[in-house]
């Protein structure tokens, strides 16, 4: 049994990494193609395991269709789903309240939310 | 055949006991292999964590030539509560085997099966974030339940409690994590107190840890876009003391005592898994009496984000 676990950690070892750079490409694609785009600057982020449960909360947002996020300068890109009404200031705050409620809940601390027309 | 069972017995009680058959790696996040990490896990992010250790103890200079050869496959389930508590798990599979010389000739004695259960609660106390750095200090509790058999028997009849999977005892641990980590390097220190309790009229010593690790970005050389892999080089350092054993209300001479481990090791991390290596060498063992001294540990984990 002790060295089956043995041999379960060898065969992880094995696991492709390179399908994760390509699902971060994918999804910076999708994000510049559906128009609607949200960037929010995080503080704290400085290693790829913690962005996992960041992209987690993030993508739970209403209205956040895909995440990516750029750990060198710790900016999330959020592409969001057709229709999310951004058009307002308010809707736009109620917006950015979520999202930096989710980068909270992630363990870090958002800064700057900005929208950007695609 | 009586003298033979006080032989083994005495034996097996002289074994160096504390160290990292008895000291898991709890941490689930990213950070060090050996110890423990005060970096966030996100609420509602379940991170399970599977470690391989094995230790090896030899070099007895009595005619007994004791070897004691340990297994260890801790698998720790983490679990953010909130984005500040972090709730930790830990199901250690133990495989002990002791061998001696004895009158009779070479025996061996042993055990193999789940250990002690430990659940630990970490909370975030400071948190200072910047662009692409973190300090963090998150002081935790936690207690090790006696899940683990401890009153196994062999054809010596019971096995001397050092060689139980279990203690018997219910066993509270006091300690506190501090992670500085920024895109290039991380470095996290802890302290760990356990205060081992008496079952079965014996009494483990109470364990101090004092670990220290440092991690460093070995590739990419730069950061692009991303989220890219990191291949880190780790050191890292684990100052353990143990105070003496008791069993039925006295002190054992030959148990307890401090050593220190170097360990290097290297660790690859991605958004979703983590794997890493390391082996930690013993640089000082001031071990009481005539307690066996440990050679090396080899660790070798995983880490996977859910």
């Amino acid at each position: 049994m002790t060295r089956l676990h043995f041999i379960l950690a060898a065969t992880l070892l094995l696991i492709p990494t390179s399908s994760l750079r390509a699902d971060d490409t994918a999804i910076a694609a999708k994000a510049r193609s559906d128009g609607g785009q949200v960037t929010v600057a995080i503080d704290g982020l400085g290693c790829p395991f913690c962005v996992f449960g960041l992209e987690k909360k993030l993508k739970k947002v209403t209205g956040v269709k895909a995440v990516t996020i750029e750990l060198k300068t710790g900016i999330a890109v959020l592409a969001l789903e057709p229709g999310v009404p951004v058009g307002t200031k308010e809707t736009r705050e109620a917006l950015a309240e979520a999202l930096k409620e989710a980068v909270k809940k992630a363990g870090f601390t958002a800064k700057k939310v900005t929208f950007n027309k695609g | 055949m009586k003298i033979l069972r006080i032989t083994q017995l005495l034996a097996v009680l002289r074994l160096a006991v504390f160290g990292a058959p008895f000291w898991f790696a709890t941490t689930g996040i990213a950070g060090p292999i050996t110890s423990n990490t005060a970096l966030p896990v996100a609420e509602d992010v379940l991170i399970v964590r599977g470690q391989g250790k094995y230790i090896r103890s030899t070099g007895d200079s009595t005619f007994m030539d004791r070897e004691l050869t340990v297994w260890s496959a801790p698998t720790v389930f983490v679990y953010g509560a909130t984005e500040r508590l972090a709730l930790f798990g830990v199901f250690p599979y133990l495989d002990k085997s002791l061998d001696s010389t004895t009158p009779s000739g070479r025996l061996t004695r042993g055990d193999s099966g789940l250990g002690d259960f430990t659940f630990l609660a970490r909370y975030t106390l400071g948190q200072w974030d910047s662009q692409g750095e973190t300090l963090r200090l998150a002081p935790f509790v936690g207690l090790e339940g006696p899940t683990g058999d401890d009153d196994e028997t062999d054809f010596l009849g019971r096995l001397p409690q050092p060689l139980q999977l279990g203690s018997g005892s219910w066993n509270p641990i006091v300690g506190t994590a501090f992670s500085w980590q920024t895109l290039d390097w991380e470095f996290d220190a802890s302290l760990t107190y356990k205060f081992n309790t008496d079952a079965n009229g014996f009494e483990f010593g109470d364990q101090v840890g004092f670990h220290t690790s440092f991690q460093y970005r070995l590739w990419p050389r730069s950061l692009g876009g991303g989220t890219p892999g990191y291949l880190y080089g780790v050191f890292e350092s684990s100052l353990l003391w143990q105070d003496h054993n008791r069993a039925g209300g006295s002190r054992d001479e030959n148990s307890g005592g401090l050593t220190w481990y170097l360990a290097p090791g290297l660790q690859y991390v991605t958004k979703r898994y983590i794997i890493e290596t390391a082996v930690q060498i013993p640089v000082v063992q001031n071990l009481n009496g005539s307690a066996l001294e440990n050679d090396f540990i080899v660790t070798a984990g995983f880490r996977v984000n859910f």
